[in-house]
């Protein structure tokens, strides 16, 4: 394992813990000084910044943050940067927002004094092989920013060329082979599109160059991760967000998303009650930006359920890792059955035609639901017909989940199209 | 003040920069056609946009809601970045009709000023969303794509073309129906079918001529706006008038 910054990477625990604490309680201060939002909240709290002399007290003084919070304040102040932003508003050079999956996208400020979101990821980009030179071949969205600066910190050339829906995939391997890039980054429509595309593409000749290939968006289902590594002949890391405030990648040891300890302090928090839960149980996951004062976020909730780890990863490094099981609000009851959609998931990736898992439960609404109604797209109907498929999925599901399910099926190209985001699907809509 | 505590930002300082900034692709009369850009002439683009921004009256504390994706870089990075340059702030949204969502954030919550690279898809979906007149009422200036110009035929606000002529980009001219190259760094001239289009200083792309499909009319007299020795007519058919 090459560690880009070594010295950082594998530090020992007791010392990233003091850098964390270090880190903390400067940013309280600052936030404390400067955001109208925090200084509302903490003085109803009682929260002053010199409370701050260890992590436990940081966590037990300072409230939650999430986005009920941020929109409440938006609401009553009028303030669009909802009471956070802690410099001069002429400093800030580009707004970022979440993907407005789910309600009004919020507004993620970032790019101050020329830092790229998402810098931390050099590191994670090292490690995974890329160096000074490499070709890179990434869809970038500009809905964070110009995601490209990354690479070009890193002394990589980005490859700027289309594969949305839509796009010319010949043009896209046409260049792979031109330019011989190491390193391609895909969301999970693409790799519904490639999947389609590998009954006439030899994918493992095409995509020889690469040495990092990085799946983000959604996670990827366990057969098609073998597929992706074994036809498709790729090296795989998973990509996912880390409640806003930056990402997180997976290692070559593949036992979870890895957090910077110098740029977020993650907790595992029981979502009810707000109280710290075992290390390995599940919980939500809360984060507090460190590196980026302009917007802090501060233990800001994920609504993303994780089994988070302190413990040293076999890569060597000694940063928190988590493993993520789902969203919060995806968790359904279905007639007393509790239920995530990466359970489905698993299932409906088995079936060949839809193997590339392209589903959404739809959601009546109501808190305890009767009948679980699951909307599939397949990506073909070769060797079956939309009845026998039907039933086949009914079978499946009902069997390892104990429920009948009522399926709608529709094309998977379809189905993909109703993104909101047009980065990834929703899992759970409502009816 | 520092507002970033970046801790890899020292350790990636020392990474030389490579010769090309990015590779992209553009459309020729024959196909696609790779881009490479080298960073000192995208700094050339840059200086040349700042320009016209300037003229559009951005600057320091504005909003600009930039309209691209990731793999129009050739053309956008340039106005990204002077934008960023004029410091004024970067509201940015994608060309799709998904993005309608943002962009009412972006228009409810934040006094945009200046639209650039609206299109028609998005174009379309703000109008079914509120009406394009009230969605944009305080936008003082939109430099929209050619098929977004259309929709944007009955708004007050000032109205620009904003297209890639190959590799080029052209923009804009506030004087009247025309679009600008930067002549500096371009020569085009009307060809049998279509355009000829080199690069008149070094480039990574190189200089060879680059055949162009003929949807600019090269117009040779002197614009007012004395942004270029000639202008560019886009066809008023594909411009909305």
């Amino acid at each position: 394992m090459e560690y880009f910054q070594p010295e950082i990477e594998t530090l020992d625990r007791a010392s990233l813990d003091g850098l964390q604490l270090r880190k903390v309680a400067a940013l309280v201060r600052f936030a404390y000084d400067r955001s109208v939002l925090y200084r509302e909240r903490w003085e109803a709290a009682g929260v002053r910044p010199e409370l701050m002399d260890s992590l436990d007290s940081f966590r037990k003084h300072t409230p939650l943050l999430g986005k009920k919070e941020l929109v409440d304040f938006r609401e009553r102040r009028g303030d669009p940067y909802c009471g956070l932003l802690c410099v001069d508003p002429a400093l800030v050079n580009n707004i970022g927002t979440s993907s407005g999956t789910t309600a009004e996208p919020m507004p993620l400020v970032e790019l101050v004094d020329g830092a790229p979101p998402f810098a931390s990821t050099v590191r994670d980009m090292w490690g995974a092989g890329l160096r000074p030179g490499d070709r890179v071949l990434h869809c970038f969205a500009t809905q964070r920013g110009p995601q490209e600066r990354v690479y070009h910190r890193i002394g990589c050339v980005p490859m700027m060329v289309n594969m949305r829906m839509g796009a010319d995939w010949d043009l896209v391997f046409r260049m792979i082979r031109r330019h011989q890039p190491t390193h391609i980054y895909l969301l999970g429509f693409m790799i519904a599109e490639l999947a389609r595309l590998s009954r006439d593409h030899d994918l493992k000749a095409i995509f020889a160059p690469i040495k990092v290939a990085v799946v983000t968006g959604e996670p990827l289902g366990a057969r098609m991760r073998a597929r992706m590594k074994e036809e498709w002949g790729l090296q795989l890391f998973e990509v996912t967000g880390t409640a806003d405030v930056g990402v997180a990648w997976d290692c070559k040891a593949h036992d979870g998303f890895h957090i910077w300890d110098d740029y977020v302090y993650a907790e595992c928090l029981d979502p009810v009650s707000g109280l710290p839960v075992p290390e390995g149980h599940p919980g939500e996951l809360v984060c507090t930006a460190l590196a980026n004062l302009a917007w802090p976020l501060i233990r800001y909730r994920s609504g993303d359920l994780v089994r988070l780890t302190r413990q040293p990863c076999a890569c060597g490094r000694t940063h928190t890792r988590f493993h993520l099981l789902g969203r919060i609000s995806d968790q359904l009851s279905v007639a007393g059955v509790s239920l995530l959609p990466m359970q489905l998931w698993q299932i409906i990736e088995q079936v060949d035609q839809t193997a590339t898992a392209v589903f959404q439960i739809v959601h009546p609404g109501t808190a305890d639901v009767s009948r679980l109604v699951v909307r599939i797209g397949y990506d073909t109907l070769e060797g079956t017909t939309v009845d026998v498929l039907r039933a086949t999925l009914v079978a499946r599901i009902a069997a390892q989940t104990g429920l009948t399910p009522t399926i709608e099926l529709m094309a998977a190209d379809t189905l993909l199209a109703s993104s909101p985001s047009g980065i990834k699907l929703p899992r759970v809509v409502k009816s | 003040m520092r507002t970033t505590l970046d801790p890899v930002e020292a350790a990636t300082a020392k990474i030389p920069r490579q010769s090309l900034r990015c590779i992209g692709t553009f459309q020729d009369l024959h196909g696609a056609v790779d881009y490479p850009i080298g960073w000192d002439e995208a700094s050339r683009d840059t200086d040349w946009v700042e320009g016209f921004l300037q003229q559009l009256g951005i600057a320091k504390g504005d909003f600009v809601s930039v309209v691209s994706t990731g793999h129009e870089a050739p053309w956008y990075a340039p106005v990204l970045d002077a934008v960023n340059r004029l410091q004024a702030t970067v509201c940015p949204l994608e060309p799709a009709r998904f993005e309608v969502g943002r962009a009412l954030m972006f228009f409810k919550r934040f006094p945009v000023s200046v639209v650039i690279g609206l299109d028609g898809e998005l174009g379309a979906a703000l109008e079914a969303a509120g009406g394009l007149g009230t969605v944009l009422t305080e936008v003082r200036s939109i430099v929209g794509r050619p098929d977004g110009m259309p929709l944007l035929k009955d708004l007050g606000s000032n109205k620009g073309l904003i297209v890639p002529v190959g590799p080029a980009l052209a923009l804009a001219c506030l004087s009247g129906p025309c679009v600008h190259l930067n002549e500096d760094e371009w020569d085009i001239e009307a060809s049998a079918g279509g355009l000829a289009l080199s690069a008149r200083r070094s480039r990574a792309l190189g200089a060879q001529p680059i055949r162009l499909p003929g949807t600019l009319r090269v117009v040779n007299r002197q614009c007012t706006c004395l942004h270029g020795r000639r202008s560019f007519q886009w066809p008023a058919a594909q411009a909305g008038g």
